[in-house]
């Protein structure tokens, strides 16, 4: 437990103090969410619009903090001081858990600035604050393994698009179908927020299985 | 650690062949010019790569270990490994002894106690040599395993190696081009 945590605070404090997740994760929701806003600002959107808006530029802003992340430790020789002292499926649920934690920062930048600009119903925000909360997560762990792949073969960066998106396509339909039925109905199908954590928890567990044997090649 | 009849090829380049040997406590060298494989054989040491041919026994003989049963036990030093540019050399020193579950190690042995609140980037190479060594021997369970050691290092830091080698309790594998000490056994690759 003591390395985990050490694992987890090694990843928030080397984001933080690195370039990329402020400069290009934040920096990108920033400047996507107001671009959006003054375009669209005082015309009618409807909700799936606003739903599709907040995950797109929720995936794209973080779509490469994780790889990156598992690309900058290979780069730098620290994979393999980790790997002299922890098992990999450690580092690989760390990054990932440190890599939802970015993603939920990133929607908390994007959320109130689209709310604000498309004017979303106040009643509405609970239950979209919480289909957030899940779908950040989620969105994390569905790209972690994809993540890690990219890190071990450069020969497959070129590829990543259409490595993840059978992975995040599905969860990213069912984000915004719930996010859209909690704006304009103010609730959503349970249906649709079982299969995106089952998705995104399959998703993490075949990561957690597969590493130790990618490892091994 | 034995290792028999251990090949390594990338691609259809052989690396080395036919390399067998048997380490035990003491300080062991591997010498040979640039490009020889020493780093590739200490990396198949540590578990940080598969031998292409032959087979590498860790610690137990009698209870076989696969690379992946490794972490923890093996620390290596080498150009190839790095710290973290963004954390200070205490926060990385303090990094890898809780991974370890070892104390912080000793900042002011290897004269590092003036440079802990600097960023790691910002050390000179040979108090980056330093951290990293440091760092190696702190988490240094059963084996250390240090590639081109004394690179960067000044007088003093080579002493503080030195004194460090010889005070280790287990076996210390050097790969070197250089052989700037005379160590207790000497195997020539």
């Amino acid at each position: 437990m003591r390395s985990f945590r050490a694992l987890l605070a090694k990843e928030i404090r080397v984001a933080f103090r690195g370039r990329h997740l402020v400069g290009v994760g934040f920096g990108l929701a920033i400047v996507l969410s107001a671009t959006l806003g003054f375009s669209l600002a005082g015309t009618k959107v409807g909700e799936r619009v606003i739903a599709s808006l907040l995950w797109i530029i929720v995936m794209f802003s973080s779509s490469d903090t994780l790889s990156r992340s598992f690309a900058k430790e290979e780069d730098e020789g620290t994979a393999d001081q980790l790997r002299l002292r922890v098992p990999m499926p450690s580092v690989f649920l760390a990054k990932t858990l440190a890599n939802a934690f970015f993603v939920l920062l990133i929607a908390c930048v994007v959320f109130p600035l689209l709310c604000f600009w498309l004017g979303v119903r106040l009643s509405a925000l609970p239950l979209v604050g919480l289909l957030v909360l899940i779908g950040c997560p989620a969105l994390s762990f569905a790209q972690g393994f994809v993540g890690y792949l990219m890190s071990r073969g450069r020969a497959l960066s070129a590829a990543y698009p259409v490595i993840v998106m059978p992975v995040i396509l599905p969860l990213l339909v069912c984000l915004v179908l719930a996010t859209s039925q909690a704006l304009a109905e103010g609730t959503f199908s349970i249906n649709l927020v079982v299969v995106i954590i089952s998705e995104s928890l399959a998703a993490l567990v075949a990561g957690l299985v597969l590493v130790p044997y990618i490892e091994e090649e | 650690m034995v290792a028999s009849n251990l090949s390594k090829s990338f691609g259809s380049k052989t690396i080395f062949a036919g390399v067998s040997f048997d380490i035990e406590d003491g300080v062991w060298a591997i010498i040979g010019p640039n490009g020889s494989g020493k780093t590739t054989l200490l990396r198949i040491m540590a578990g940080l790569l598969k031998a292409s041919s032959g087979a590498m026994e860790w610690f137990d003989k009698e209870k076989k270990h696969e690379r992946f049963q490794l972490p923890g036990r093996i620390a290596m030093c080498s150009p190839d490994l790095g710290l973290y540019k963004e954390m200070t050399v205490f926060e990385n020193a303090r990094f890898f002894a809780d991974l370890a579950r070892v104390p912080v190690p000793d900042f002011v042995a290897w004269g590092l106690s003036g440079h802990i609140g600097k960023r790691y980037h910002e050390l000179s190479a040979g108090l980056k040599q330093r951290a990293k060594l440091m760092t190696a021997f702190a988490v240094a369970r059963d084996v250390i395993l240090l590639d081109e050691p004394e690179q960067h290092l000044d007088a003093e830091g080579k002493a503080i190696l030195d004194n460090m080698v010889s005070s280790f309790g287990g076996p210390v594998v050097i790969a070197t081009n250089n052989p700037w000490k005379e160590w207790r056994k000497i195997a020539q690759f």
